[in-house]
């Protein structure tokens, strides 16, 4: 799989750093993806997401309270952002501490069901980001990819090929 | 020089309004601020729970996930359990203004037919307020 961390400045502030992915050769973000794919059916409730990501960067930081934590392996990082109460949208987040987070992609979740693992849209969204934030946290622990000192951004290779393994 | 394009996400949020996006952000600061104050006093989900006196975790949790739009009433309650503030009424309490001038008028009656008036005015240079006339008609 090949992919590359990219900044949303859109969403980004003085409070976190807020990335997404492009996959393969992609030319939109998984964020949009998730924008698109969700914006006729449940629009007020994509642009809630919108507003909330706004928020985290510009006004409160990447809190724990505002993911539904251990969406993905433990240690991992991986989240999904709370959804109002009457929306069925999920979005699968990655969480570095309170200043930097990267935005995956998600989808509908009906409240009939528990576990993402029976949606199979939602079980594929899962393993991707899943597998993103394993490939990110290697890279972290081989120091290729850094945090500024202020850790409100991404620094070094943020460029991923399967081949590089 | 990124070169993707993220139109569908820059046209929906090209449509949320500064007012839109103001009473989200007033949400999950609310939310922080309750989070904040549970953990000041080392309060867990559950503590918070019962001295509020309910019965459904889930609502604690929305409580503090940001998404919750809080009545005035939970408010109120939340102020008082976690010893904070969360309704400013800063302004609401100097409105209660000072009055430095005033004159109050009297009208007495005063034998049969006759009454007698006079009035009380304060003095905005001096401290006191004295009695200024009496007049009977």
């Amino acid at each position: 799989m090949k992919f590359r961390i990219v900044k949303l400045n859109q969403f980004s502030g003085n409070k976190a750093g807020v990335y997404s992915v492009l996959l393969n050769n992609d030319e939109e973000t998984l964020l949009n993806k998730f924008v698109r794919e969700n914006e006729i059916s449940f629009k007020s409730e994509t642009k809630d997401i919108l507003k909330r990501l706004y928020s985290i960067g510009h006004s409160t930081g990447v809190r724990s309270q505002f993911f539904k934590e251990w969406e993905g392996k433990p240690g991992d990082g991986v989240c999904a952002l709370y959804d109002n109460p009457d929306s069925n949208l999920r979005l699968y987040c990655i969480c570095y501490g309170t200043q930097l987070m990267i935005v995956g992609s998600g989808g509908y979740k009906p409240k009939t069901i528990r576990a993402l693992q029976e949606d199979v849209k939602l079980t594929e969204e899962n393993t991707l980001i899943k597998e993103i934030s394993q490939q990110i946290t290697q890279r972290i622990k081989d120091k290729d990819i850094r945090f500024t000192t202020d850790f409100l951004h991404f620094t070094g290779d943020l460029l991923f090929n399967d081949e590089d393994y | 020089m990124e070169t993707y394009k993220d139109e569908a996400l820059n046209s929906l949020l090209s449509e949320i309004t500064p007012s839109e996006q103001a009473k989200t952000d007033a949400k999950m600061l609310l939310a922080v601020k309750i989070a904040d104050a549970m953990q000041a006093k080392g309060w867990n989900k559950t503590r918070l729970m019962k001295e509020m006196r309910k019965t459904n975790p889930s609502e604690i949790t929305r409580w503090l996930s940001g998404t919750q739009n809080f009545t005035v009433e939970t408010l109120v309650d939340l102020e008082r359990v976690l010893e904070i503030r969360l309704l400013d009424l800063g302004d609401a309490k100097s409105t209660e203004k000072t009055i430095s001038q005033y004159r109050i008028d009297l009208v007495v009656p005063f034998y049969k037919n006759n009454q007698m008036t006079g009035c009380f005015v304060s003095e905005p240079s001096e401290v006191y307020t004295y009695y200024k006339q009496t007049m009977y008609s």
